[in-house]
């Protein structure tokens, strides 16, 4: 959720804000309504070239429980992922070592 | 001193899942009672994960609300040589990317929250870990009622 506060708005969308001299702004009850702005919550402001860009910044906790179903999947998946990985591992290593004892010494092994 | 955590890619992904096994520690960290790492590893992990299931767009979502979130992502750089010493001690472990984890988690002290069972009895200075065991099998709920309708 994006808030742009421009100087090339149209009028109707427009609000006026004075800025203190500590710099700070009051944001009017229906901007924080609508964009759910709420006591307590980060903004991010970011120039742009037509202004200041005020972005809310979604809590930690409004990520929890976004993806029901999906997440467990993803860490069911990297499980497994990492047991085949370790285990493809340890059998590359087991047969390099075993090249490396079969072979006469002095040759040279490919590994 | 505040109880620091250091999240693996499995309990990130439990937290987007919604499971109330870690809601609790979410819930510390987001308050600012405890500290939260994320690994730029773990990070990345989650979201191409995520890209595959739900799009690229919402995938760099949650990975930009982890990363301005209290949750500090830590950049394994500077931690790479101690993982490769861990990950040549730990070969049949864990992965290289755990062994990142781990090795951040020595440094900061941390207890690590994860879904890998082979954490579990890790003998390591300074370093903890909590196992939140994930399985494929049905719920006990769902197998419960799968028995009682069987003959």
């Amino acid at each position: 959720m994006q808030t742009l506060i421009a100087m090339h708005v149209p009028v109707s969308l427009m609000v006026l804000a004075t800025i203190t001299g500590r710099g700070m702004m009051h944001i009017p009850a229906d901007l924080r309504k609508r964009f759910g702005i709420r006591p307590g919550d980060k903004v991010e402001l970011r120039p742009t070239r037509e202004g200041i860009l005020l972005e809310r910044i979604p809590s930690l906790m409004e990520g929890f429980g976004k993806y029901p179903g999906i997440g467990k999947r993803i860490a069911i998946e990297l499980l497994e992922e990492k047991k085949a990985e370790l285990a493809r591992e340890e059998r590359a290593l087991r047969a390099e070592t075993e090249r490396i004892r079969r072979s006469p010494r002095g040759e040279n092994v490919r590994v | 001193m505040a109880r620091t955590y250091a999240f693996d890619t499995g309990a990130l992904s439990l937290h987007i899942e919604g499971d109330a096994r870690v809601r609790p520690v979410m819930e510390e960290v987001a308050r600012g009672a405890a500290e939260g790492i994320v690994t730029d590893l773990s990070l990345t992990e989650l979201q191409y994960k995520l890209c595959r299931r739900v799009g690229a767009k919402a995938a760099e979502a949650e990975g930009n609300r982890i990363r301005r979130s209290p949750l500090r992502l830590v950049h394994s750089s500077p931690f790479l040589d101690m993982a490769s010493r861990l990950k040549c001690r730990y070969r049949d472990r864990f992965g290289l990317a755990d062994c990142v984890l781990l090795a951040v988690a020595q440094v900061h002290a941390c207890r690590i929250l994860t879904t890998d069972s082979a954490f579990e009895g890790l003998k390591e200075l300074r370093v903890s870990a909590k196992v939140f065991p994930v399985s494929q099998g049905r719920d006990p709920e769902g197998r419960k009622r799968q028995r009682t309708r069987s003959p």
